[in-house]
């Protein structure tokens, strides 16, 4: 053994030739842009840095709103997925009693209905214009400059950074500190008639869990409206609120463990299986084996269909109940479903189902159906 | 250094630059101590100097930029590694289990027990920090002490502890290497 006064020089000298900087990392100084915004840090951006290549992966959209097609708006109340609907049917929904009216430049704003959970948060609203404003045949509606937070300071939802420091100043909080949900969202026009319009927003997310927020705000300066060879652009400063009912906030989601897995390759310590009140997040990572065979695999199918092309074929899987009900896939926005497969071979599933907790039984079954037309069985237990 | 420093206050990018590349190794080598990936790697140092940049005026007392570099950098580096934690447990764990990988880990198991960095990695994040910080930066223990925001008797208690450690386990290794 050394002595022991040697042991400094051990380490320095361990350090002094252990401290090479890779290339790209010396680049990496001089090629970064001073004066823009810090990367974002987030899972799914570092799950693609264990791939060369990611198929079908996640999208954050933060801040992305998606033209709806409306023409499936008939009876439900939020035009979501299949699980919200299950949801409202089931009386999770909220619909304001009396409605509180934000009035600006003639134009008056309310909230009418409301349903938050996890990973949804749905809001209707309606807008009484001034007189002159026909909205007949209006097809499309944007607030580019609408926020919405909660009693919590939470950001829910921001379509652009600027409105986002305007809040913050106002509020005199830490621009850099502030915690901003990553939502994907959609508005569409539920109904357009004369100076009356109804719209939806659509929120979800799949990172960040929604926070159980007591009270959400609506604040937007900016509405414009499009269809019917009409545009207009309406300016003002509304603001709206809506306490969240207890149901929402005392929300708890139930999770599932593994009891069964008929595929040796699925490491079934990474499953996470979580149903809430509208839909089941799925998520498992298994070995899928040599990862350019799987690709050559999967590019030769995908030449003659591009569905049977999936290492794992969304259309065909589902989750089955103890009473033999079948939930698919829920596909009501980019950031419901996907894969990706790294370098290493190992393939991350995730998935977001239509059953809820309104559907769940103490057991379920998920079943993915693989390339090769194998199916991969889960058993589940709560 | 405090020149480049006051030009770096007045907004000099390239200055900014010159400095951090003159800093890399020890940035790079504080940031590997949290995180495996050269990406991540990357990602942190870059943001590292996107927040320093922007908030270089407001440092009064320029003798204490690098340290508050550094803190910069080890929080950046605390957050991505959070947000990989799961991901990453997830993917240990994979190793592990894995019959794939059984018989290359068993291989660099043996070879790990060679060399000096395997035996610094046996330490706790709160103790290879600290030596690192110490041998390799250079940081005497009371900028050690600000840096990570903890007692300066904590830093030379962690200090004596991992020393005490590794040179346990340096003895134990130069016993195995002569068998």
């Amino acid at each position: 053994m050394k002595k022991s006064n040697d042991f400094d020089n051990i380490i320095y000298k361990y350090y002094k030739e252990n401290n090479q900087v890779p290339q790209k990392i010396t680049e990496a100084i001089w090629d970064v842009e001073l004066k823009s915004k810090k990367k974002k840090i987030s899972y799914f951006t570092n799950v693609k840095k264990v791939a060369i290549t990611i198929i079908s992966i996640i999208s954050i959209t933060t801040g992305i709103v998606f033209a709806k097609d409306i023409s499936e708006f008939i009876k439900s109340i939020f035009n979501d997925s299949e699980g919200v609907d299950t949801a409202t049917r089931n009386g999770y929904v909220y619909t304001v009693p009396e409605k509180i009216y934000s009035e600006s430049d003639n134009t008056k704003t309310s909230i009418t209905d409301l349903l938050m959970d996890d990973y949804t948060l749905d809001l209707n609203m309606i807008a009484l214009f001034e007189e002159d404003i026909d909205v007949t045949g209006i097809e499309k509606i944007n607030i580019p400059d609408i926020i919405i937070t909660d009693d919590m300071n939470n950001i829910l939802f921001s379509m652009n950074d600027e409105t986002i420091k305007k809040y913050c100043q106002e509020k005199n909080l830490d621009y850099n500190n502030i915690n901003k949900i990553n939502t994907a969202a959609s508005i569409f026009i539920a109904k357009a008639n004369l100076n009356n319009m109804a719209f939806t927003y659509n929120l979800s997310t799949s990172e960040n869990k929604f926070p159980k927020s007591k009270k959400i705000y609506i604040k937007f300066n900016t509405i414009q409206l499009e269809g019917n060879e009409k545009k207009y652009t309406i300016t003002g400063n509304w603001e709206n609120s809506i306490s969240v009912p207890e149901k929402f906030y005392n929300r708890k989601s139930i999770l599932y463990n593994v009891i069964n897995c008929n595929n040796k390759n699925v490491y079934t310590d990474s499953i996470k299986a979580e149903v809430y009140e509208t839909g089941m997040k799925f998520e498992m990572y298994m070995y899928w084996g040599d990862y350019k065979t799987a690709i050559e695999e999967m590019e030769e199918i995908r030449n003659k269909s591009i569905l049977d092309g999936q290492l794992i074929k969304q259309e065909e899987s589902y989750v089955e109940n103890e009473y033999g009900e079948k939930f698919y896939p829920s596909q009501s926005s980019d950031t419901d479903g996907g894969y990706g497969i790294g370098s290493d071979g190992i393939l991350i599933k995730y998935e977001t189902f239509n059953l809820t907790k309104f559907d769940a039984t103490d057991k379920l079954k998920v079943v993915f159906k693989t390339i090769n037309d194998e199916e991969i069985i889960i058993e589940l237990a709560r | 250094m405090e020149e480049l420093i006051k030009k770096i206050q007045k907004g000099d990018e390239v200055a900014f630059k010159q400095l951090t590349q003159s800093m890399e190794k020890d940035l790079y080598v504080i940031a590997k101590l949290r995180l495996k990936n050269d990406d991540d790697i990357k990602d942190a140092i870059q943001n590292t100097m996107i927040s320093v940049y922007k908030n270089a005026k407001k440092i009064r007392n320029i003798k204490y930029f690098k340290t508050w570099m550094f803190r910069i950098l080890i929080n950046e580096c605390n957050k991505i590694y959070n947000s990989n934690n799961r991901k990453n447990n997830i993917l240990d764990k994979l190793k592990v289990n894995s019959t794939y990988n059984n018989y290359e880990n068993s291989i660099q198991l043996i070879d790990d027990k060679l060399n000096f960095e395997s035996i610094i990695n046996q330490l706790n994040y709160d103790e290879k920090i600290i030596i690192t910080l110490y041998y390799h930066s250079q940081f005497s223990c009371a900028e050690i002490s600000k840096l990570l925001k903890i007692n300066i008797n904590t830093v030379k208690s962690r200090l004596k502890r991992a020393k005490d450690k590794l040179k346990k386990q340096y003895g134990e290794v130069e016993i195995y290497e002569k068998k």
